[in-house]
């Protein structure tokens, strides 16, 4: 970190020992460094560290794609920290539309998701009911007559008139919402027993809330953030999952062994920020200092030895500059 | 048996745990015992006999407040259960359902996360932008632009100026998308996450009686991970200590990692001028070898 222009002074010390030294790991391409990953964390699993005790992290979500099917062939079972969106996901945002429509009557966003969701109901009808029910026109105001949604509005209207009446716990809210969706669901996505798996998921959360209201805010707020291989989902594996992260995602944990995937010059730093210099490249090297120390006994920085990039239109081969500046007394290089 | 604090904890550590009125800032390098010495200084709070809703911990996400805060009842006795803990953005929710009336909103008004934000803002796009605009940016980054002139409190313009000087030609649609954005949300009884902030921050400038009370009714506030925090909140962990200064910050100024969100780390580097007498303890684990 001395790398650094503005800082508080610091010595950093340890006082553990037999830890053995990071290294920095050059692999011919990707496929070289997932296997070097895998290879090392089956032999540390043998040698008695357990998987949760081990992570793999690095800059940027997608970078452990390459590695997640190298793991699945494996059957080591993982668990991903920070990229997966939960809360962007449709039908998760379709459920809590309705629930948001019990606390907050005029929510227009809310009103709008849930009346599209009707067979015959377009944007523009949906703007139009929109209209009247944030004005404060109650359910049984809107009168459908003869058109083509009058029976789904109807469900719409006798299910959110339900949720309404209150005394309902929000667990039990949400399963009326979710029998409700259900069937909706199954008409707009193939893979709906998938999705289905989500809302369990959901109502599994629901239960430890005694109201709505917190619950629609920490799903705002501190919505889940993890997701699981799910060839293994279910049962928890003797011994965890591996814990595969963005450096970001990671910030505040340790583990036993910690891997830095992706540690080359171009990615980590970013191209983007090599570029702007300054500030920003700054930031990179407290990002890098973040990861290095989540580690409690071992370190490992790879990197492939060369890929190519468009923006840089060239290859980048280096490993990490912040690396590079590291005397190989300190930090020894070796080939995979 | 009462905690055994010299035993348990490095004398730096110590330091920072004992020294439990005024303003303080602990300096935390990684593997310091960081975590140990918020929890301790929880449970010797309420050990003190200070009320546990009066201390306030303030973490970055909700989980790591729980885990502190489960930790020190584990260490001394469930009082500490009752201290209050969580993010700056749940705090602040807290603080506007009981007074956003006083801001012209409803206490119940909706929250709006990224994806229905950029809902409202694509609606705005589509309206502002004739069809066929080449080069004008996406829902996404327009949300980006809005966030980062929020969190880095600086002009739309500028922040276009100096971090997306691709779409300058737009700039002026861009900020007219942007107050349409902020009445949008004004009219419908919204707030974004960055409003959430933005309006406890302005409540307790603007409301005396709401920052008396809310400063009150903390008397003892920690914040962790200081060095990611932004202007605003900075400000909000001001207004709040107003009239008692006893604020424990923790980071570390080499971890700083959310600048591209408007973190602004020069935070931790202010902390001994904007609290007067503040006392700077920091941590050091003790050994033999250099890293």
């Amino acid at each position: 970190m001395r790398q650094a222009r503005k800082k508080y002074e610091k010595r950093l010390f340890t006082r553990k020992e037999g830890g053995a030294r990071p290294v920095l790991v050059a692999a011919p391409d990707e496929y070289a460094q997932s296997e070097f990953v895998v290879d090392e964390i089956l032999r540390l699993r043998d040698a008695g560290v357990a998987l949760e005790d081990m992570a793999v992290l690095f800059r940027a979500g997608y970078q452990s794609f390459g590695l997640e099917v190298e793991l699945t062939k494996q059957g080591i079972p993982f668990v991903k920290y920070g990229g997966f969106k939960f809360m962007e996901s449709a039908h998760i945002k379709d459920v809590l539309a309705h629930l948001r429509l019990v606390t907050h009557p005029a929510d227009r966003l809310a009103w709008t998701r849930a009346l599209q969701l009707l067979e015959g109901v377009g944007p523009k009808t949906a703007a139009a009911l929109c209209d009247q029910l944030c004005k404060g026109v109650d359910l049984s105001g809107i009168a459908p007559g003869k058109k083509k949604w009058a029976g789904a509005w109807e469900r719409l209207a006798g299910l959110i008139a339900e949720l309404r009446q209150g005394g309902m716990a929000p667990r039990d809210a949400g399963e009326r919402v979710v029998e409700y969706y259900a069937p909706l669901l199954q008409d707009l996505h193939d893979n709906w027993p998938k999705r289905m798996k989500d809302l369990e998921q959901m109502l599994a959360l629901m239960e430890r809330y005694d109201k709505l209201e917190p619950f629609l805010s920490d799903m705002a707020l501190d919505p889940p953030t993890t997701s699981m291989d799910d060839h293994l989902a279910g049962e928890e594996p003797e011994g965890g999952r591996l814990v595969l992260s963005t450096v970001h995602s990671a910030k505040g944990l340790e583990w036993e062994a910690v891997f830095v995937i992706w540690a080359l010059d171009g990615r980590f730093p970013s191209i983007h920020s090599i570029r702007a210099g300054g500030d920003q490249l700054e930031e990179e090297l407290r990002l890098l200092y973040v990861a290095a120390t989540r580690a409690k006994k071992r370190l490992f920085f790879l990197h492939p030895a060369s890929v190519f990039d468009r923006a840089a239109n060239g290859f980048l081969c280096e490993p990490s500059r912040f690396l590079a500046a590291i005397p190989p007394s300190i930090l020894p290089r070796i080939r995979a | 048996m009462p905690i055994q604090y010299d035993k348990e904890l490095n004398p730096s550590q110590h330091e920072a745990v004992m020294c439990t009125e005024g303003p303080l800032l602990v300096i935390a390098g990684a593997g310091s015992g960081k975590t140990r010495t918020l929890t301790f200084r929880t449970a010797r709070l309420v050990e003190q006999g200070v009320a546990p809703d009066q201390v306030l911990l303030l973490t970055f996400t909700r989980k790591a407040a729980e885990q502190m805060i489960r930790r020190a009842a584990a260490l001394l006795d469930g009082r500490c259960a009752r201290v209050s803990g969580g993010t700056f953005h749940s705090f602040s929710l807290l603080l506007l359902r009981r007074h956003a009336e006083r801001l012209g909103y409803s206490n119940r008004f909706v929250i709006l996360d990224r994806a229905d934000s950029e809902v409202i803002i694509e609606g705005l796009r589509k309206e502002a932008v004739p069809r066929g605009t080449r080069g004008f940016p996406r829902k996404r980054t327009l949300a980006e632009i809005f966030g980062k002139s929020v969190n880095k409190a600086m002009e739309v313009k500028e922040v276009i100026e100096e971090e997306f000087p691709h779409f300058l030609e737009f700039a002026g649609d861009i900020e007219h998308i942007y107050q349409r954005y902020v009445t949008a949300k004004a009219d419908g009884d919204l707030m974004d996450f960055d409003d959430l902030l933005v309006n406890a921050r302005l409540l307790l400038a603007t409301e005396p009686e709401v920052r008396r009370a809310a400063s009150a009714a903390y008397r003892y506030i920690m914040v962790d991970e200081y060095q990611d925090t932004n202007l605003l909140q900075a400000e909000i962990l001001r207004l709040l200590a107003d009239g008692h200064d006893n604020v424990m910050a923790v980071g570390d100024d080499s971890q700083s990692i959310y600048a591209f969100r408007g973190a602004c780390f020069e935070n931790i580097l202010r902390f001994p001028e904007v609290y007067e007498g503040a006392k700077i303890v920091r941590l050091r684990a003790p050994g033999a070898e250099e890293v």
